[in-house]
């Protein structure tokens, strides 16, 4: 093998121009595909960053009826009731649903000695925490003794943190503190990260402290729960239908309508998202692709052109005793040697740009209008991707000198010998 | 009897067929130093080609140690003219990106011999020839002669058991085309070399023992030429 790379190199270096220019557009195509395929990662994972859902929890909101039912006419607002959490526990659902926590919010006043902001207070249970992946970077969150007293603490976000006290402040120093939510003064027992979404600050309160301060009553803003078993869109689906009944039943809606209640299922929001990253990702592998066979196109040029060029050598080489095989990788190698030596300058290219986009642009807010999202993070690839491209540009090496290979290696040793 | 041929047609089908071997037999032994002289057109290069397996004949039966050579695969046929023929051509054939030394150590190559091996008794042949000096030089970097000698090298490294040469002065000046000759000669009295040289030179054939005739597709006569009384180099010839 080192005998053939040392024949491949030597050829090589004959045609140092031609060799460049072929392999510029082999450089090029992967350094697209790598770019394109960190770009592609870089919007999905900011995708993945700001999900904030568990990936199996639904929430249901109280909606507006469009089907009249027992007398009642369409347009009726339902608004959930505490009562409704017991509904997940009948037969029919109780199978598939684990915990149940319900939520109450309301918007109010914040203040903490001269900051003032108008803040979401939700009422939670600790189950949000899980449901709503909450990452906590200092305190605890809202807990059972929490609710069970109904004290009066509060979980606060760090952007809220980073208003008063300015960015990159230790937020750690906020637990214990005390801050006035309305009238009534709350402890800060917790400082969470918040989400991109800098210009709405949401407090975390327990629920029922809220609804106590409130007086919600019995009305509740959604019910939250987390689920399993439901392994197929059918199943889900199916799931939901029976859930709807048993609601609609209870708030005096027809079983069949669809908008009585609002169903968030994370579950399988979260599977379309990985359709979608699915589909993406094959759109910018065939993107790459693509701009790569150009490339390719333009190795199998030369090769072609090469081994015109030196069919009187093959006819030499032939008189000598080679045989067509020994000729064919000859030719394969050095075409995959072009291929391979110039699309890993274009990935280590490819990945370098990638860096610098990671270190340019991701993680860097952008204002969409209503908020601020961050667009990209961590517009890389993995090491997979450059094995996977190893491969794709060994493979396109030799596709791209098989036809010139084959000739080189089936031509008449005559006819080579009098080719000039 | 190493080389023997009986009754080889072959044929070229183009727009008009041409019969260009029409029964050839022949046969020479081991050792001899022949030369096949014929005018252009009269199938002596044809003949050269099938007898160095570099072309297939229609009929007959081509033998060499009393292996048939006939509708060869191409691997065989490789393997065939790697051990038993060594090729001196006209214009030498040398590969321009490769030394001297590289170039006869191809054959070797082929035969699977490993890089050193190769090299020590490539280095050694030129020595032999008076190239030590030259053998990391290209062939642009060397005369024609030193270029031919090169060459013979590279045909000898596999020790096969005919030479072939194909008017292996054709492009060197008389006084190398001498020195070529005799080093041939020196060869096949020496090392008992099988040599067939196919020329339209008097003067090369007159260098060499036998002299097979062929003209039009068929041998004519087979001239004994031990004494070397033909027409020497240079003298009654007008090509040099």
């Amino acid at each position: 093998m080192l005998e053939l790379f040392k024949e491949v190199w030597s050829t090589l270096k004959q045609n140092k121009l031609r060799t460049a220019l072929t392999g510029f557009a082999v450089a090029w195509g992967i350094f697209m595909l790598i770019v394109l395929l960190g770009a592609g990662n870089g919007v999905f994972h900011a995708f993945t960053a700001n999900e904030n859902m568990l990936s199996n929890s639904m929430t249901i909101y109280g909606s507006v009826t469009s089907k009249p039912y027992k007398g009642y006419d369409t347009g009726r607002l339902i608004s959930l009731k505490r009562s409704d959490m017991d509904l997940l526990r009948s037969p029919e659902l109780a199978e598939v649903v684990d915990e149940v926590s319900a939520e109450y919010e309301k918007s109010d006043t914040l203040v903490f000695n001269d900051f003032h902001a108008f803040v979401n207070v939700d009422g939670v249970s600790p189950l949000e925490q899980k449901i709503g992946s909450v990452q906590l970077y200092s305190g605890r969150f809202i807990n059972k003794i929490d609710e069970e007293e109904r004290r009066r603490v509060v979980v606060i976000p760090s952007n809220l943190v980073d208003q008063i006290k300015g960015q990159g402040c230790d937020y750690s120093t906020m637990v214990g503190e005390y801050m006035n939510l309305g009238d009534l003064r709350f402890k800060v027992v917790g400082v969470y990260k918040s989400l991109d979404v800098e210009n709405n600050i949401e407090v975390y309160c327990p629920f029922e402290t809220i609804t106590a301060i409130y007086k919600a009553g019995d009305n509740v803003e959604s019910i939250k729960f987390t689920f399993h078993g439901l392994l197929t869109p059918a199943a889900n689906e199916n799931f939901i239908r029976q859930l709807r009944s048993i609601f609609n039943l209870a708030h005096d809606a027809d079983p069949e309508d669809n908008s009585a209640i609002y169903v968030f299922n994370s579950y399988t929001a979260g599977q379309s998202l990985g359709k979608a990253e699915r589909a993406m990702r094959i759109a910018l592998w065939v993107l790459g692709i693509m701009t790569l066979l150009s490339g390719i196109v333009g190795v199998s040029n030369i090769m072609l052109i090469t081994v015109k060029e030196r069919t009187h050598e093959f006819g030499i080489r032939k008189a000598i005793g080679a045989k067509p095989k020994s000729i064919l990788s000859l030719i394969l190698v050095e075409s995959v040697a072009i291929t391979a030596f110039f699309g890993y300058i274009g990935m280590g290219l490819g990945v370098f740009a990638t860096k610098f986009m990671d270190a340019k642009f991701a993680d860097h807010p952008t204002d969409v209008g209503i908020a601020k999202v961050t667009m990209f993070v961590d517009p890389t690839v993995g090491m997979d991707v450059a094995f996977e491209a190893t491969l794709l540009l060994i493979a396109a090496g030799t596709i791209a000198g098989l036809i010139p290979a084959w000739k080189a290696a089936h031509v008449k040793p005559i006819q080579a010998l009098a080719a000039k | 009897m190493q080389i023997e041929l009986k009754e080889v047609n072959k044929t070229y089908f183009g727009a008009q067929p041409l019969h260009v071997l029409k029964g050839i037999n022949l046969e020479v032994e081991k050792g001899e130093f022949v030369s096949i002289m014929g005018a252009s057109g009269s199938g002596k290069s044809t003949l050269l080609n099938i007898l160095g397996i570099l072309d297939s004949y229609d009929s007959g039966e081509y033998r060499i140690d009393g292996t048939l050579i006939k509708n060869l695969s191409e691997n065989k046929a490789a393997e065939y003219r790697n051990s038993l023929i060594g090729f001196i051509f006209q214009s030498f054939n040398l590969i321009g990106f490769k030394t001297a030394v590289e170039n006869v150590e191809l054959p070797l190559f082929y035969k699977g011999v490993g890089r050193r091996e190769r090299h020590r008794i490539a280095m050694d042949y030129l020595d032999r020839m008076g190239l030590a000096e030259w053998a990391s030089h290209y062939p642009n970097e060397l005369s024609g002669g030193q270029k031919q000698r090169v060459a013979i090298c590279r045909a000898l490294i596999a020790k096969p058991k005919i030479l072939l040469a194909d008017e292996p002065t054709g492009a060197l000046d008389s006084k190398t085309s001498l020195e070529v000759m005799q080093l041939l000669g020196k060869l096949n009295e020496e090392e008992g070399v099988t040599i067939i040289v196919v020329t339209h030179e008097s003067g090369v054939a007159n260098s060499t023992n036998k002299i097979i005739h062929i003209k039009d597709g068929v041998i004519g006569s087979i001239e004994n030429n031990t004494a070397h009384k033909l027409s020497p180099f240079g003298e009654t010839t007008i090509m040099k």
